[in-house]
């Protein structure tokens, strides 16, 4: 049975009424055309659909949408408008941490959700910090190495 | 496939609306995934009832040997796997137990409860719980329990409608170690052992997969008459009245090899530790 659903997607108030069991991942590719949050492994595990959800980063594929109703969401469309988001995207470019580019919008919601919390990372704490996320191309180093780059270049931003 | 989302607003309808064709949804991260075992035409959500305070309290628990009061911390049961980790005032051991989940996105949804209540065999907290002798405490219908953790999943299939409330850690001082053997970090374990000394007495839980989750007292008995040496524990693990069996995770000789070698470990580890 069909039910309204309303919440907040990338700081506007949204509302759709559908299905509440659908993935928030298919709603916000297929109703909201959002997509760069992909589709990965399904089950939670690789972080291809990383979305932060009342400012903790998740996976949208395991989420139902009926839950996320009156809470907010943020996807990488959010993130890259950002201060902080256009900072990652530019030292990830600058950096070379992108091959196939799939797991890449997972990983920016990812180093945003760390260097909001933790403004100076080890190389450890990035490593933690983008745990969630499963890339089969770089081997991390590069991904690692370009957080450290937003990091420093983004030092003000960080620390407000 | 379930049909049907409820997002229940407080324990009491969470509880009322539970029955057989309906499961809990805690976190999500075992309910929702791709090919989970888990099936139900409604899920109600527990998202929304604010089970995830943290509190020191006296209680009876009832074990499987009869009633035993003591002094514990109170996790309600939608404590995130990254909240305990976060939480300066959860033991050691428990969040070594949680980092067993490697990402950090799934420990911002798994909870304590759900990982209890899914009961999985390759459990990332139960083993840990079992040797720290925490108990758990149950919405049956509304009438309260708490049993330990032992006790619940001996009769956890006698209150099939029943909501994990809150877990409580004994703050008895006890240590526990852990290890957790997969192929890699996000795979499923073959075999997580538990291992707890307090007053001199040994407790062992184990989550072997395949095989199931449960206290190891076959093991804890030799170990306290002091016939716990490598060898016998080996041997012992070989005796286990438990149906391990060949998988893609490892060979029943190889999980039951390493579970014997990974109790005298700990158990040396522990003991060394406490000298």
């Amino acid at each position: 049975m069909d039910a309204k659903i309303s919440f907040k997607l990338n700081g506007k108030n949204v509302s759709i009424t559908t299905d509440p069991l659908r993935r928030l991942l298919d709603i916000l590719r297929d109703d909201f055309k959002l997509t760069g949050v992909k589709e990965g492994c399904s089950e939670g595990e690789c972080g291809a659909c990383s979305v932060l959800l009342n400012g903790k980063i998740v996976t949208s594929c395991i989420i139902p949408i009926g839950a996320v109703d009156g809470q907010e969401v943020m996807t990488i469309e959010g993130v890259s408008a950002t201060e902080g988001g256009k900072i990652i995207v530019e030292a990830f470019a600058d950096g070379g941490a992108v091959q196939c580019g799939f797991c890449i919008p997972g990983m920016v919601i990812a180093a945003y959700y760390l260097l909001s919390n933790n403004p100076n990372p080890t190389d450890d704490e990035i490593r933690l910090g983008i745990s969630g996320n499963i890339c089969r191309c770089t081997g991390y180093d590069l991904i690692v190495e370009s957080i450290k780059l937003a990091a420093e270049r983004g030092e003000k931003i960080w620390k407000k | 496939m379930a049909d049907n989302l409820i997002i229940a607003k407080n324990v009491e309808e969470a509880v009322a609306l539970k029955d057989g064709s309906s499961l809990f949804l805690a976190g999500g991260t075992e309910v929702n995934r791709l090919d989970s075992p888990c099936c139900a035409s409604t899920l109600i959500s527990l998202g929304r009832m604010g089970l995830d305070g943290l509190s020191v309290c006296e209680e009876t628990v009832d074990c499987c040997k009869g009633p035993k009061k003591g002094r514990f911390l109170k996790l309600g049961a939608m404590c995130t796997f990254q909240e305990l980790i976060d939480c300066e005032d959860v033991p050691q051991f428990l969040k070594e137990a949680c980092r067993f989940m490697s990402s950090r996105t799934k420990r911002n949804m798994a909870t304590i409860g759900g990982n209890i209540g899914a009961a999985r065999d390759d459990s990332y907290l139960i083993p840990t719980l079992i040797a720290a002798s925490c108990a758990v405490e149950l919405n049956c219908k509304g009438k309260k329990h708490v049993y330990g953790i032992g006790r619940y999943l001996k009769e956890k299939k006698d209150y099939p409608d029943s909501l994990i409330e809150a877990v409580l850690i004994p703050l008895n001082g006890a240590e526990v170690l852990s290890k957790r053997y997969a192929n890699t970090a996000a795979s499923h374990a073959a075999v997580t052992v538990s291992v707890s000394l307090l007053d001199g007495k040994v407790r062992v839980g184990a989550a072997v997969k395949n095989a199931g989750v449960r206290r190891l007292v076959e093991f804890e008995e030799l170990i306290n008459a002091g016939k716990g040496t490598e060898e016998e524990l080996i041997k012992a693990a070989y005796g286990l009245d438990m149906p391990i069996s060949d998988d893609m995770f490892g060979s029943e000789k190889y999980k039951r090899y390493i579970l014997g070698v990974t109790v005298s470990d700990l158990v040396k580890k522990a003991q060394g530790g406490k000298k």
